[in-house]
């Protein structure tokens, strides 16, 4: 059952910016609502005031160009990016990603901004746009900033927003040359379920990247350039010290989705079978 | 708070006041009596409540009503005028893929969604659009079977 | 047409209904004037209820009724262990128990008025562990287990302890069994707690009547039952009391007995007579109605070493959590079937059914027969490994055939059906004499796996229902009865029988949806996959009774002896003159002849049928006939798994049933898949998971998940063995329950054989696996 609640529905940034400073009480913002609704069902969390998005033209934004790379607003949904042929050509750990974020019907309504916004630990879109090189564009009452996505994330469910500010879309590199990335989840089932742990790794030989960002394994995703590693070691030592390095930066716990051992374990082989995938040993 | 809404469902216009916390499904259900779709557990795990929104399947239960204002609602109701059924819901009677039918609208919202959008599914992509559909009863084989049949079935009128 | 009715895949009578949407349940009903119900429930696993505060939820505007335990102390509420309050009284005995309920204008009063109640609870020490319930120094759960009315000479509570039913099966001599035996083998078994997941969650509505009486509207499998029992528990006589069931959205024995009804009564009364809905959230469906009993399980099993199994010590202790009412029938029905479909000699079995302070026991599909074979199974894997041999020569060896006897004693004929059959037809459909294909890959192993199972009714000796069938005016029929279709598709089944008993189109044939106590003939209760076999019979008297009155009156303006009357194809005739006849529309209300004389009235054929020569079962030993049928069962199951990650997929799996004769095939197979994919979800990811104090973690569909379309297995054969019962309608024996039986041992005796791990504990997930992996 949902609280007594004020529903506005803004037509723009600033006046969103606006609305944030003068309300009254808790505010959220409202895009596909998929997690918000859920929390305000359950009396899980209840604001007095409700900020819906979907009329801002400015955030339905889904743009990629070769110098700037991806540019995808704050109201893009899952399904937007999977039905996406430039999605699924330039960036398809993308379209990886958001199949195994949720239930179809979720996914027309869910924003892969609000994924990020929400930071759970688990959140399925995140290591693959920590993987890809991504920058949240910020919006607030003193203005703009882009925030490295690998910094968005300072806690479980609390993101490095402040006051009255609000996501206007994240910026996603261009895509590397010759590189190829793929994501892993772990779940209780196939069908939707929440991550028990979510691996994407991204490789170009060409250009000597190796970057695993990991979901479910600590209070916010990790995030591993190993590029070094691989320009100076042979790939089997290169190899050896990533899976070291995995276990090292991550913490997992034990709930009900999975215990801290297996979680572990689901890590590292994910991590070597995702390498062998994207930078196999007979491909150096 | 309360505001009005306009929206269309199953192709009526309507016009009313309602409670800014309301969702869209408690609405259908209350408001208009629509009650053919049905919540089995308000937290968009289930797809009970399914409905197409502007062409797209969704779950009523995650949407404020007011979020609906100015939308396309389809509802179970729509699919059929008395009698006259849809091939989906043809094919799901063909199929045996009704048991205890508390899913079944849900089913059949979905799987229309799907058709639309991919008139051929495959296995998988009959799986995947209905992974989000819980039916504890059939287990789900004749579901599948009747979404193939519904997609053969409108592949042949084209 | 009518020759060829049984048999045939007819179209579901109630499809259309569903399928458009136009089907209404109890969720969709709304009363003039109807107040919307909630119950605040406890935090805690154990503790006293020091006070309760209700004074400032009273007050709200909008509230109509506020009931605690201390207003409703006087009732008890059970069918066979009477042990249940309809609210916490004094003490809460499990996470999730109703101790306060409100009835207020709306669900948001409802919910605020909830919030405004202030409860002082003590916390105690929860039992928690079923095998702690059982000594001597644990706490105890029921301190009155003494003063608890219960079905004398069928239960037997221990007081002072937490065993609320201890039941016993002594056959031969166990000693000179294991003292004969070449091999002695000894494991344990474990599955936790599992939820029905209706896709309807508990629904009721009451409105308290004038002269002390009550209607209720509820999505319950068995309205005799809630009457019988509401009418006990509260005090009012059976006639006061009209219980109507529309459709209902699943119920896999969650919704046998009683639920809400009575809490609903209660409010309405409370409420001056304005009605009371209450839907149980689907939260309140994880954590505050019953579920399946947890159970652990000791086998010693003594064999030879040619493997013929000499004896067999069994002990369940059954977790049935805070309440035992239904879960003492469960330790006794399963207990009853404890050695699997396998002729054993000499047999030692006790089941306990153990209070602990969990979510409690209920009736679920297959009522204990998934838990106790899920450990018959596995044992029987333990001894085919420990003697070398091919686990299906083993269980080939010691199955059920006719001339063989049970565990309590009943003797098998042929047409009791066949194990064997079931057992051959799954081996045949998975090449079980050829070798395994090999891997899809380096890092996964493939490995076969077969389970048994039987499971016949679990009910009273005594168990009986009604059927009525009346004319209407253009010659169709309509059958009512009060055995409740929720998706069985069993009124389907009925409508071929009449079909073909009355020779008419089955179209001709309404089976009237909406049952109610008022209008209905009796049944005891939907459940225990009885319903086609009895009702089946009762209806076929009933057309007997139907047809009979049909002759008697067209034997008048026939001129003909009822001896020489033949009816078919909706006509009645003399068999010699079949061009000369009456229509059965001219028949049904009465036949009125040329000069206007009318005769015989409004034809109503009733029919009746109860289980026939069963008996209890003796305290000491077991033995007796508790048996109305058998239904005996296989599945082979096919896995590969991932050796690194303990991910595995069933690749292929095949199921047999010896059901006696399909009345619709289509339904058969559906029950067959449905019921197969539920034991699926036993086996591979289903179980309630607690905290260290008792507290519910898996309440929701995020934490507690059941299979998807993309989790089934993707290669199923459902099979048909067809082993006619010599008493059952057309030949036909239930199998309604069965399909999910045995599914979890299949699945992890093929992993045994891929991987060489032996798992004794449900789920089966990954991690399970690779836990054993790392400790084989």
């Amino acid at each position: 059952m949902i609280r007594d609640l004020a529903y506005h529905k803004p037509d723009t940034i600033k006046e969103t910016i606006e609305l944030l400073g003068s309300c009254e009480g808790k505010t959220s913002l409202l895009a596909g609502g998929t997690d918000l609704v859920v929390n305000m069902r359950k009396d899980a969390y209840h604001p007095d005031n409700v900020i819906d998005v979907k009329g801002i033209e400015e955030l339905k934004r889904l743009e990629y160009s070769e110098d700037e790379g991806l540019y995808l607003g704050g109201l893009v949904t899952c399904n937007q990016l999977i039905f996406s042929e430039m999605i699924n050509e330039k960036y398809p750990v993308l379209v990886e990603a958001c199949k195994k974020h949720s239930s179809h019907q979720i996914r027309n309504r869910a924003t892969v901004v609000g994924n990020i916004c929400g930071a759970s630990p688990g959140a399925d879109l995140a290591p693959a746009l920590l993987v890809l090189g991504t920058e949240v564009d910020v919006v607030g009452p003193n203005g703009e900033r882009l925030i490295p996505l690998v910094d968005f994330f300072t806690g479980v469910k609390r993101n490095a927003l402040e006051e009255g500010e609000i996501v206007r879309g994240l910026k996603v590199a261009s895509p590397i040359k010759g590189y190829k990335a793929n994501y892993s989840k772990k779940a209780r089932i196939k069908g939707p379920d929440l991550s028990a742990v979510g691996v994407a790794g991204l490789a170009s030989r060409e250009e000597g990247v190796v970057r695993f960002a990991f979901g479910a394994v600590a209070p916010t995703p990790v995030y591993l350039d190993v590029s070094d590693l691989f320009a100076e070691k042979d790939y089997k030592a290169a190899k050896e010290e990533l899976m070291e390095k995995v276990d090292a930066s991550i913490s997992p716990i034990t709930d009900v989705r999975s215990t801290e051992k297996y979680r572990r374990r689901i890590a590292g082989v994910y991590t070597r079978r995702l390498l062998e995938e994207l930078w196999g040993e007979g491909d150096k | 708070m309360k505001r009005t809404i306009s929206l269309t469902v199953n192709n009526r216009p309507y016009t009313f006041e309602v409670d800014d916390r309301k969702t869209l499904l408690e609405v259908l259900r209350k408001r208009l009596s629509l009650t053919g779709t049905k919540e089995g557990c308000g937290e968009g795990e289930c797809g009970a409540c399914t409905v197409i929104m502007d062409g797209q399947a969704v779950t009523s239960c995650l949407i404020l009503a007011v979020e609906a204002d100015g939308t396309d609602i389809e509802t179970i109701e729509g699919q059929s005028i008395d009698e006259d059924i849809s091939d989906v819901q043809q094919a799901f009677i063909d199929e045996g893929a009704v048991q205890c039918g508390f899913c079944t609208p849900g089913m059949v919202m979905s799987t229309e969604a799907l058709l639309r959008r991919n008139p051929n599914p495959s296995d998988e992509d009959i799986r995947v659009a209905l992974a989000g559909n819980l039916c504890r009863c059939t287990g789900y084989y004749t579901i599948i079977d009747a979404v193939k049949n519904a997609a053969n079935k409108r592949g042949g009128k084209k | 047409m009518a020759e060829d009715i049984i048999g045939k895949s007819v179209e579901r009578i109630d499809a259309l209904a569903k399928v458009t949407g136009d089907a209404q349940y109890v969720h969709d009903l709304e009363l003039q004037g109807m107040l919307h119900a909630k119950i605040l429930k406890s935090p805690h696993a154990f503790a006293d209820i020091v006070s309760i505060d209700t004074s400032k939820a009273e007050k709200l505007p909008g509230v109509w009724a506020v009931l605690t335990g201390e207003d409703v102390k006087q009732y008890k509420i059970g069918l066979y262990l009477v042990d249940k309050t309809i609210l916490a009284v004094d003490k809460v005995r499990y996470h999730g128990e109703p101790v306060v309920a409100v009835a207020a204008e709306t669900e948001e009063i409802a919910q605020h008025a909830l919030e405004l109640i202030e409860i002082e609870y003590n916390e105690l020490e929860p039992v928690l562990d079923v095998k702690k319930a059982t000594e001597k120094d644990s706490p105890i759960v029921h301190e009155d287990l003494g003063e608890y009315e219960h079905m004398e000479g069928v239960f037997f509570p221990e007081p002072g302890t937490n065993i609320a039913n201890h039941f016993k099966i002594r056959k031969g001599d166990i000693d000179d069994g294991f003292a004969e035996a070449d091999h002695i083998i000894e494991n344990e078994f474990y599955l936790p707690q599992v939820n029905h997941v209706a896709m309807e969650t508990h629904t009721s509505i009451a409105r308290w009547k004038k002269g002390r009486k009550v209607k209720i509207w509820s999505s319950a499998q068995s309205p005799f039952a809630v009457r019988d029992l509401l009418g006990k528990g509260l005090g009012l006589p059976h006639e006061s009391i009209e219980v109507v069931v529309p459709y209902v959205g699943g119920g896999f024995g969650g919704k046998a007995g009683i639920h809400f009804e009575p809490l609903v009564t209660l409010l309405s009364r409370a409420a001056g007579g304005r009605p009371v809905k209450f839907v149980a959230s689907r939260e309140e469906e994880f954590n505050s109605v019953p579920v399946r009993q947890a159970l652990l399980s000791r086998f010693k099993t003594g064999v030879n070493e040619d493997g013929n199994i000499v004896a067999q010590e069994i002990e369940f202790l059954w977790d049935s959590g805070a309440n035992a009412d239904y879960g003492v029938n469960v330790t006794k029905a399963a207990g009853a079937a404890g050695c699997g479909p396998y002729e054993i000699d000499n047999v030692k079995l006790d089941s306990l059914t153990v209070y602990t302070n969990k979510l409690y026991g209920t009736a679920y599909r297959g009522f204990g027969h998934l838990e106790v074979l899920w450990a018959t199974e596995r044992q029987m894997e333990h001894v085919a490994k420990k003697l070398g041999m091919d686990p299906y020569e083993l269980r080939k060896k010691n199955i059920l055939r006719p001339g063989s006897r049970t565990i309590t004693g009943e003797k098998l004929y042929e047409h009791s059906g066949s194990v064997g059959k079931c057992l051959d037809e799954v081996a045949k459909a998975l090449n079980w004499d050829q070798k395994k294909e090999e891997p899809s890959a380096p890092h996964k192993a493939r490995g076969r796996g077969l389970a048994l199972l039987h499971k016949a009714p679990a009910m009273p000796t005594d168990v009986g229902a009604g059927a009525l069938l009346k004319f209407n005016e253009n010659g169709s029929v309509n059958l009512t009865l009060s055995l409740v279709d929720y998706g069985q598709g069993t009124y389907t089944a009925l409508a071929q029988i009449v079909a073909d008993q009355l020779s008419m189109p089955v179209d001709r044939v309404n089976v009237v949806w909406e049952n109610n106590t008022e209008t209905e003939p009796y049944d005891w209760q939907t459940v225990a996959s009885k319903g086609l076999f009895i009702s089946g019979n009762a209806v076929i008297d009933a057309c007997k009774d139907l047809k009979k009155q049909m002759k008697e009156v067209a034997a008048g303006p026939l001129r003909a002896s009822v001896d020489h009357i033949v009816l078919e194809d909706e006509k009645i005739y003399v068999n010699h003159h079949p061009d000369h006849y009456i229509e059965y529309k001219d028949i049904g209300m009465g036949y009125t002849y040329p000069n206007g004389n009318g005769i015989g009235g409004p034809l109503m054929g009733r029919g009746r049928y109860i289980a026939q020569g069963l008996t209890n079962m003796d305290k000491e030993t077991g033995q007796g006939l508790p048996a109305l049928d058998w239904t005996f069962g296989a599945h082979a199951v096919e896995v590969e798994i991932d050796k690194e990650t303990g991910e595995y997929e069933v690749v292929k799996m095949a199921s047999a049933f010896d059901l006696g004769r399909a009345i619709n095939k289509q339904n058969v197979i559906g029950q067959i898949q449905g019921g197969m994919v539920q034991g699926f979800g036993s086996a591979v990811m289903e179980g309630y998971q607690f905290d260290g104090e008792g507290h519910i973690r898996t309440n929701t569909f995020t934490d507690y998940k059941i299979p998807t379309t993309m989790d089934i297995p993707k290669d199923f054969t459902p099979i048909i063995v067809e082993t006619p019962q010599v008493d059952g309608p057309y030949g036909a024996r239930g199998v309604a329950e069965h399909p999910m039986i045995s599914v979890p041992p299949a699945i992890a005796n093929a992993i045994q054989d891929a991987l060489g791990i032996t798992i004794d504990e449900l789920p089966l997930t990954p991690e399970n696996i690779i836990e054993h992996l790392e400790n084989k």
